[in-house]
């Protein structure tokens, strides 16, 4: 269960990360190479999560992500109308 | 929020006008003169190597000079633009403006002799005005404006500020509330603009600061005066190739959906823009934002996009488009700017950052450890009992990588290396074994918790990547690994290191191809403690080849792929030679991977002591016995290879059964029932 919400806001945070686009999401992405790198030698032996646990610090990167959608929402809740505020800038 | 203004035919006549007998008839000349303007505008391509870097407009006899083009060894050809179309006075940045009399008076160059120059958009510093004034044998005058059209003020021939006031009313208010200051004190510039009646702005924030003056101009003019106007120091952007650009905020005016950016030099060649994107941005607006910069730097400026929350102020509170950490020099004399005291302060503060995460690592982990069940405390890592650690002893009784006698290849050398070293170090010290383990997994704790906040510095503000460290640090599981001498417990920081290393060179220093190499050798340091790492050099040069096209021409991402490669051989060619001179065999980095393989295809359902019993689906249960059964066949990883094939062939519904449990359970499986603890 502890494992459970870790991976949900990592996947959560890294979704908005990849939106943004620049390095961050270059850097987000590569790191997920990484990661399937190491879940594909998982599968290939004893699939223990220990052997991925390595990893999950990379993954924990894309955490400040889920504080930037959760900024990102609250702005846009904070509206009167409910809409995002003039795109233009 | 971005401000839209509407202006009519008439605000822009009657705005024309004033600045026509403000700016230009107070100082000699007139809109029939024929004019140079310095400006943000794009008149020439960027990577245009050949003038002309300006365009005539006849309309307004003005000569359009680009402001990004400013290298030193293009001024020569603004100068002779300047002469062949015989301008009297000279309108622009003052620092754009300071370049050209910069190199003018450093080369001891010919420039016109104007009737004056005007500074706009910029505050003028003083020694932007000393040297002008000598580069052009003119006077240099000031200007305050906006484009909101809320309030001017322009400098008269003693060199006093004078207000505008048909432009609009001008209060400067106290920081902390509404009301106005005494003269002579600095506060908040507040306008309400007169001049415009389509869009009048009462009582506007310019985000500038100012002071008022209480004294009468010796000029004679009775309008009032400003003492000074602050705050509006924006940093000037400076290329590799010397050209100074003042203002970059113009790529973030027109249409993307961004609340407010903020772009930093941090280096001669890199840009981070800090910018907060309004809910309907997509990656498509980042790679605009690139493209405009680039436009304006040349395509070899690297842009880091950083999404913020918001935009830090300065310590007035006044918002700064543009800092710069670069000194206004040339970057071969002075190289980046590891001296700045910016640099030194920042510098400052990581280290504190750096140590405090550190020292919470090691108290975190301390008392994680402390808390545990007497059971839980001891060590239960048969590999560590019956390999690494005898293998350790093997090699500072100088008997090399072997355990009884043989070379042992079971497991990859580099743990055993790193506790023999350990071992060493608490000798010297006179330190029980005991403790020289757990100085070990502290250390190699913090460090992977420093690494983390490293990797996410190369992303994230400090703030930011403190939230990765932390949720590292206290990660329940990674602190129940490092309760005892895991492989994984140094393998993690290696990791970690190694790709460090690696973004570190193909976001922000796509030439430093030492740093390829080094990551390429970390990762096969990393391959030497735990095989899992395999293939991690191998995917680190496929990603400098797909990633790297933004900074590296072909051949460049090649040779540093290359690098990555040669740096991962380097370091694993050695132990390869090694059990080749022994053995007379190849070996993937262990001999382990075969018998590895075919626990990974019977665990489920063939019983082992410490094994949790685990439903799994009756077809899955008899496939694992067949692998079981035909373990004599699976001697080496390209046999197990082939036996997994043909059973994949014959039962195809119950092998991608198999392969998917064990895709999901490696996010969560555990084994460890033993000594009659849970597992977590």
């Amino acid at each position: 269960l502890i494992q459970f919400v870790y991976l949900v806001l990592i996947i959560w945070g890294t979704v908005h990360v990849l939106r943004q686009g620049g390095d961050v999401r270059r850097m987000i992405a590569g790191n997920w190479l990484v990661v399937l790198n190491f879940w594909a030698m998982t599968v290939l032996v004893i699939p223990l999560f220990r052997y991925m646990l390595p990893v999950m610090g990379l993954l924990m990167l894309a955490l400040p992500g889920v504080y930037l959608a959760l900024q990102a929402r609250r702005q846009t809740l904070s509206l009167p109308s409910g809409q995002p505020v003039n795109s233009d800038y | 929020m971005p401000l839209h203004l509407w202006l009519s035919k008439e605000t822009v006549r009657a705005w024309f006008a004033l600045f026509e007998a403000r700016a230009r008839c107070w100082h000699g000349v007139s809109r029939m003169d024929r004019w140079a303007i310095l400006g943000g505008q794009l008149v020439a391509p960027v990577d245009r190597q050949r003038p002309p870097y300006w365009v005539w407009n006849t309309a307004l006899n003005q000569l359009y000079l680009s402001a990004y083009h400013l290298a030193p060894a293009n001024i020569p050809a603004y100068l002779g633009a300047l002469q062949q179309h015989k301008v009297v006075y000279l309108l622009g940045y003052p620092s754009g403006l300071y370049r050209l009399a910069q190199v003018v008076l450093e080369q001891n160059l010919t420039a016109p002799k104007l009737k004056v120059a005007i500074g706009n958009a910029e505050p003028l510093l003083d020694h932007q005005r000393e040297a002008i004034a000598a580069a052009f044998g003119c006077p240099v005058r000031e200007t305050y404006g906006m484009a909101e059209i809320a309030a001017a003020a322009g400098e008269c021939e003693t060199g006093r500020l004078h207000i505008w006031p048909e432009a609009g009313h001008i209060e400067v208010l106290a920081d902390e509330y509404n009301a106005p200051v005494d003269s002579g004190r600095a506060g908040r510039l507040v306008a309400t603009g007169l001049l415009n009646a389509d869009m009048p702005l009462i009582r506007y924030e310019t985000g500038d600061r100012a002071t008022l003056s209480a004294h009468t101009c010796e000029c004679g003019r009775k309008l009032p005066l400003l003492e000074s106007i602050e705050g509006r120091v924006d940093d000037v952007v400076i290329t590799r190739d010397g050209r100074h650009i003042g203002r970059l905020d113009p790529v973030f005016k027109a249409d993307l959906p961004i609340r407010e950016a903020q772009i930093i030099q941090e280096d001669w060649a890199v840009l981070r823009v800090l910018y907060v994107p309004a809910a309907t941005y997509s990656a498509q607006d980042g790679e605009m934002l690139i493209q405009r910069v680039h436009d304006r730097t040349g395509e070899d400026m690297k842009v880091i996009l950083e999404p913020v929350t918001e935009i830090p102020r300065t310590a007035n509170g006044k918002f700064r488009a543009v800092i710069s950490h670069v000194r206004q020099s040339s970057p071969d004399k002075t190289g980046p700017l590891k001296n700045s005291i910016m640099t030194r302060k920042s510098n400052k503060h990581e280290s504190f950052v750096v140590l405090g995460l550190f020292v919470l690592s090691l108290v975190v982990s301390a008392v994680f450890w402390s808390l545990l069940p007497a059971g839980f405390r001891d060590n239960q890592s048969t590999d560590y009992l019956n390999h690494y650690e005898p293998v350790a002893r093997a090699i500072l009784a100088g008997q090399g990588i072997t355990l009884e006698g043989d070379i042992a290849t079971r497991y990859p050398p580099g743990f055993s290396m790193l506790l023999a070293g350990a071992f060493r170090i608490g000798e010297l010290f006179n330190l029980d074994d005991e403790t020289v383990l757990l100085a070990f997994r502290l250390f190699f704790a913090g460090l992977s918790v420093v690494l983390v906040y490293a990797l996410g510095r190369l992303i994230w503000t400090s703030a930011l990547a403190f939230i990765p460290a932390l949720a590292w640090l206290t990660y329940p599981f990674f602190l129940w690994l490092t309760k005892q001498p895991n492989s994984e417990v140094p393998f993690i920081p290696f990791l970690y290191a190694s790709i460090f290393v690696f973004w570190l060179a193909a976001l922000h220093k796509p030439r430093a191809w030492g740093l390829y190499l080094i990551a390429g050798l970390l990762a096969g340091a990393t391959m030497l403690i735990r095989p899992s790492a395999l293939g991690l050099g191998v995917l680190m040069a496929g990603l400098v080849l797909v990633i790297g096209h933004r900074m590296l021409a072909v051949r460049a991402r090649f040779w540093a792929a290359g690098l990555i490669l040669m740096g991962n051989l380097l370091a694993v060619l050695p132990w390869e030679a090694s059990v080749y001179a022994r053995t007379g065999h190849v070996i993937p980095l262990s001999t382990g991977g075969a018998i590895t393989i075919q626990d990974g295809l019977t665990f489920l359902a063939v019983p082992k002591e410490y094994r949790r019993e685990v439903r799994i689906p009756d077809d899955v249960a008899a496939l694992m016995w067949t692998f079981h059964e035909r373990r004599p066949e699976m001697a080496s990883t390209g046999d197990a290879a082939a036996v997994v094939l043909d059973e994949a062939r014959h039962n195809p519904a119950a092998f991608i059964k198999l392969m998917a449990i064990k895709v999901a359970r490696s996010w969560y499986g555990s084994i460890a029932v033993f000594m009659n603890c849970r597992p977590f």
